[in-house]
């Protein structure tokens, strides 16, 4: 849900959420917090402070690829900040009354980055809020943009 | 002709009416007997229970979708008719080995105290009514790593089944 809509106490009844894939677990993001979506050199250019996103929603030992890594901009406040993702592959108007909180067992065992999940016809979307992100580790300086040898993309651990 | 007991009755009466005596007194010990129903299911080749009051489904395996920073023993959820669940490796949150295979891989779908959640199985036995008298405290020789989730446990077909309390995992999972 993006600030406005909070600010004037209305819930929407839809919203556009921006989906991707990072090691083949479906992202999603309130389209409304994404400023603008660049490639990773740009954002570096720029000076943006960047964050993996696997890094930040605890992905854990699992080893990470990203394939088509891409930058969206987060608008968090006055300060812009910058999300690396992967496979970015749709925009999807959500009704929110099919949204779900994420099952109770989850959301005890451990704190979770993610706020809802989505049932699709295409797969589960695990749903994020980025305006939750700034801050902490994960910095871009730790990125090798060299494609790795058998998988062809970026590889970060 | 058939012969006569002393009394002048015909013994094969005499035989029915030992028969019927018996099956009444039979059907007066099941009406008084509670029975409950069990899930026996398999981890690592032993032999668990669950209440069936808390089983409301056995699903087949079906895909789990990852969620991260989701602990070692919550594999994902799942979609169930839309509504998406959690996923518990009961084998890893007991500290079993995982399966060899999971071609015979079950989930059962259960719920306590409010709280709803697939378990993994490593194969699913049987659905059975068992007298309560037969069920008794657990062996003090159990693991600790499964101790403080068990029942009791009864036999059946001569071997034993541990019966797991649902309550008792998902409190510990959810504190």
């Amino acid at each position: 849900m993006s600030r406005r809509e909070v600010s004037n106490n209305c819930c929407p009844q839809e919203i556009q959420i921006l989906i991707f894939t990072v090691s083949g677990v479906r992202i999603g993001v309130d389209a409304d917090q994404v400023d603008e979506m660049m490639d990773v050199e740009m954002a570096k250019e720029r000076g943006l402070t960047i964050y993996h996103i696997h890094k930040k929603v605890l992905f854990g030992a699992m080893p990470v690829v990203y394939q088509t890594p891409k930058v969206i901009v987060i608008k968090d406040g006055s300060t812009p900040y910058g999300v690396i993702i992967d496979h970015p592959n749709d925009i999807a108007a959500v009704n929110v009354a099919s949204i779900q909180p994420l099952p109770r067992l989850i959301v005890c065992a451990s704190p979770s980055p993610f706020w809802g999940v989505v049932a699709r016809h295409d797969g589960i979307v695990l749903l994020i809020d980025c305006n939750r992100f700034s801050g902490g580790t994960g910095s871009i300086e730790t990125v090798d943009l060299r494609k790795s040898k058998d998988e062809g993309g970026v590889y970060e651990d | 002709m058939m012969p006569e007991a002393p009394d002048g009755n015909n013994k094969s009466d005499l035989i029915l009416k030992s028969i019927m005596r018996r099956k009444e007194q039979e059907l007066v010990v099941d009406v008084e007997e509670q029975k409950v129903k069990m899930v026996i299911f398999f981890l690592f080749g032993e032999r668990y229970a669950f209440y069936g009051e808390n089983v409301k489904e056995i699903l087949p395996l079906m895909p789990v979708s990852y969620v991260p920073g989701a602990p070692d023993f919550i594999p994902g959820v799942i979609n169930i008719r839309g509504e998406i669940e959690s996923v518990i490796n009961i084998n890893r949150f007991l500290e079993l080995p995982d399966p060899s295979s999971v071609q015979r891989g079950r989930i059962a779908v259960a719920e306590k105290d409010g709280i709803r959640s697939g378990i993994l199985v490593d194969s699913l036995e049987d659905v059975l009514d068992i007298p309560l008298s037969a069920i008794r405290p657990p062996l003090a020789t159990l693991s600790q790593s499964i101790r403080e989730f068990v029942a009791g446990e009864f036999v059946c077909d001569d071997k034993t089944v541990t019966i797991l309390d649902i309550g008792k995992i998902f409190r510990k999972i959810a504190a």
